[in-house]
């Protein structure tokens, strides 16, 4: 018998130390970046030493990066498995943890893809880029340390950012919702059609209009990428 | 916009919507009101990311071309 809040622990605490590398390197890349443009603390770095931290760096927070982001996923198994399905809709702090890890995971996809899309070269040399793409790594780490100290309350320990919390007076075990958001829900709920039509059948129509629009955006992307090749 | 920056907005838009007529014929508004943060949520940061990069890298791309056309 696998003992998953085990695996849990183990997963976690992989991709948390990934990121946490990732962020590092990625400050660190971003220092070299502006080291040269500062006075007297320019003069005291060879630019050998900085081209070369500046390539170690750069491809450790990439693949950290990579790492980590996988490791989310992974936690993310291992965390359904031990909380089930129907534990998660259940539990508020549990949908809490899952909302901040999926934002989290939306942060560091988007650090990857700014990177694959870019580059190193194009990404350190751009004003707005060099900026930005630091940044994201670290709104991505913050969730990551928000979603593990949500972790540690269910586990039952205390985390160091629990003063944080109790400053900003915000109670885990509450459902953590954004009243402007929720509006759409409730456009969707009062909607008139649905006293038009039956709600299952409704559902069976909605399902197949968004197939037939995802599979239509799929031929579309397609068919530019085979146009881009034959040109 | 690219083509697959709007092709990963319809499928966001499109998997909301169904996840909303699903939550709303089981009538469970709490998780309804989770579901749509958590897209809502994705949707925001990808559109916001989108546009800073896409502006930055425009803005960026501009003044290139008018050093090289000063060079000429």
């Amino acid at each position: 018998m696998v003992d998953w809040s085990g695996v849990h622990s183990i997963t976690v605490s992989m991709h948390e130390g990934m990121l946490m590398l990732a962020l590092i390197a990625v400050i660190v890349r971003f220092l070299v970046n502006i080291v040269p443009k500062l006075p007297v603390v320019g003069w005291v770095f060879s630019d050998e030493s900085l081209q070369k931290t500046a390539r170690i760096s750069e491809n450790v927070a990439f693949i950290a990066g990579l790492g980590g982001t996988i490791g989310i996923v992974a936690s993310a198994v291992s965390g359904t498995i031990l909380y089930t399905p129907g534990g998660i809709l259940q539990s508020t702090i549990v949908q809490n943890k899952v909302m901040i890890a999926i934002f989290a995971f939306t942060f560091w996809v988007d650090f990857l893809a700014i990177r694959l899309k870019f580059g190193d070269e194009k990404i350190w040399s751009n004003r707005v880029l060099q900026f930005f793409y630091p940044l994201i790594g670290l709104i991505g780490f913050a969730f990551v340390t928000v979603g593990g100290s949500i972790g540690g309350t269910l586990a039952g320990k205390e985390s160091v950012i629990e003063f944080i919390f109790a400053y900003l007076g915000i109670h885990k075990t509450d459902p953590w919702i954004l009243p402007p958001i929720t509006d759409f829900s409730k456009m969707v709920v009062n909607s008139p059609l649905q006293s038009l039509v039956n709600v299952s059948s409704m559902l069976q129509i909605v399902i197949v209009v968004n197939a037939i629009i995802v599979a239509l955006v799929l031929i579309y992307i397609g068919m530019g990428a085979r146009s881009k090749t034959a040109s | 916009m690219s083509t697959n920056f709007l092709g990963l907005l319809i499928i966001l838009f499109a998997t909301l919507t169904s996840l909303n007529f699903i939550m709303a014929m089981r009538n469970e508004p709490a998780l309804l009101a989770w579901l749509n943060q958590i897209f809502f949520g994705i949707i925001i940061i990808a559109v916001v990311s989108y546009l800073i990069v896409g502006l930055g890298t425009r803005k960026t791309a501009g003044k290139e071309r008018k050093h090289e056309e000063e060079h000429k």
